[in-house]
């Protein structure tokens, strides 16, 4: 209790160094004109007691958690998936021929498509994204095994010979660049320019060799489904 | 008119109810505020922000009888958030050497000058959780469970930050005496500054 009391004696001689100005009231209702009260009515409706209070505000925090991881997902899948709804010419797998052949008519350059590739792979719709036509072909578990790109020449950062660690002729005069690039960004890169249009070949697991295979079998003409 | 009535009128629009409510709690708030923030400007404004606040605000204060809590902590808040937005280089008010005993009853004053300044100056070195617990129960005389509203935290904090704060101060005051002894007015006392 004497602690008690030495404290309070302390606290009290402090407080004493301020006093109450003799304008502070009319500073405050100077101050106050300006203000417009919380809507009584409106706050009381709207107030349901501190816990139901919290227990809103989990749910509300959960459910946007919730909004925002689904969101996630689907922009992931619609950057891996060529049926996300902004992907033109993504409308299943089925059409994939019907959508590259409306899309061949509108790219102003050609688009190439492989005619060999190794077996087991399934190409899915292209899909456009900023400049650039993108194919993906994806094994039986949906993972993504080709990249295709085509887009027009120049257009991409890769687009620049003194990236390559190696060049190598594909179809006789045309001239591909390799890049390496590990697997978790795509795999290693072939790229070259051809009539007109800027072509890049990927896969996480392919080798140079695999990929100047398949550039080798590359048409303009060529559907998805002509293998 | 009753310190629950003026904040029903003042809840129903009557602003002329806040001359009871500024003449029963302006002054220990503008205390409060400058035991919190050091600084008799920072207070001053805290209370009159406080003020203004309780005017925009009262009518969500569903309990007319908890006013007491809701206002300081009102208080606490607007003080604290000027003093973080104050200049660091502004003095801050530590007039240790001025002492006023007139305020003080009869057994307080019995302390002692040279004991109430080792208090004072030990209140002050505690850290900002542990002094607005001390200074809210022990100068605004607000119970545990009204700290514990004023400041948004459970009462068992409450109790442990208080519990913690005599603990320090009784360190503290054990090893001043030891230190007064030395010398019969330590520097910190008679500079005005702390240590």
């Amino acid at each position: 209790m004497t602690e008690e009391r030495k404290i309070k004696a302390a606290l009290k001689v402090d407080a004493g160094q301020i006093q109450l100005p003799p304008d502070l009231l009319d500073r405050i209702r100077r101050r106050a004109d300006t203000v417009t009260p919380v809507c009584p009515s409106l706050w009381a409706r709207w107030r349901l007691g501190p816990k139901l209070e919290l227990a809103l505000a989990c749910i509300l925090l959960v459910s946007l958690l919730g909004m925002a991881a689904y969101r996630n997902l689907n922009s992931g899948r619609s950057q891996q998936s060529p049926t996300s709804p902004d992907s033109r010419g993504a409308l299943s797998a089925d059409n994939a021929d019907e959508s590259l052949a409306l899309l061949r008519k509108e790219a102003p350059f050609p688009i190439f498509v492989p005619t060999q590739i190794p077996a087991g792979l399934e190409p899915r719709p292209p899909i456009t994204r900023d400049r650039v036509v993108e194919i993906v072909y994806l094994t039986n578990d949906l993972k993504v095994e080709l990249r295709v790109i085509n887009g027009p020449a120049g257009c991409c950062l890769d687009a620049d010979s003194r990236k390559a660690v190696g060049a190598t002729s594909i179809r006789g005069d045309i001239t591909a660049y390799y890049i390496i690039n590990q697997p978790e960004f795509g795999g290693p890169i072939l790229w070259w320019q051809e009539a007109g249009s800027y072509i890049a070949l990927s896969g996480p697991s392919f080798a140079k060799d695999d990929l100047v295979k398949i550039a080798a079998s590359m048409s303009s003409t060529a559907t998805l489904t002509s293998q | 008119m009753s310190e629950t009535e003026a904040v029903r009128r003042l809840q129903a629009g009557d602003r002329s109810a806040l001359n009871l409510l500024y003449s029963t709690y302006a002054e220990a708030a503008i205390r409060t505020a400058f035991l919190i923030t050091r600084s008799k400007a920072v207070a001053e404004d805290a209370v009159q922000e406080a003020f203004v606040q309780v005017i925009r605000t009262v009518p969500t204060l569903r309990d007319p009888a908890s006013f007491r809590p809701w206002f300081y902590r009102i208080v606490v808040n607007s003080a604290k958030r000027l003093s973080r937005n104050i200049s660091r280089s502004l003095p801050l008010d530590l007039e240790y050497t001025k002492v006023d005993l007139t305020a003080l009853s009869p057994d307080e004053a019995a302390i002692g000058i040279e004991e109430i300044q080792m208090v004072r100056a030990a209140i002050n070195d505690l850290n900002q959780a542990h002094r607005e617990a001390v200074i809210l129960r022990y100068y605004t005389d607000l119970s545990e469970d009204e700290i514990a509203q004023s400041l948004g935290v459970p009462s068992g904090t409450v109790k442990s930050r208080l519990h913690r704060a005599k603990e320090v101060l009784r360190e503290r005051l054990e090893g001043k005496t030891r230190f007064s002894r030395r010398s019969a007015v330590p520097l910190e006392w008679s500079s005005g500054q702390k240590e």
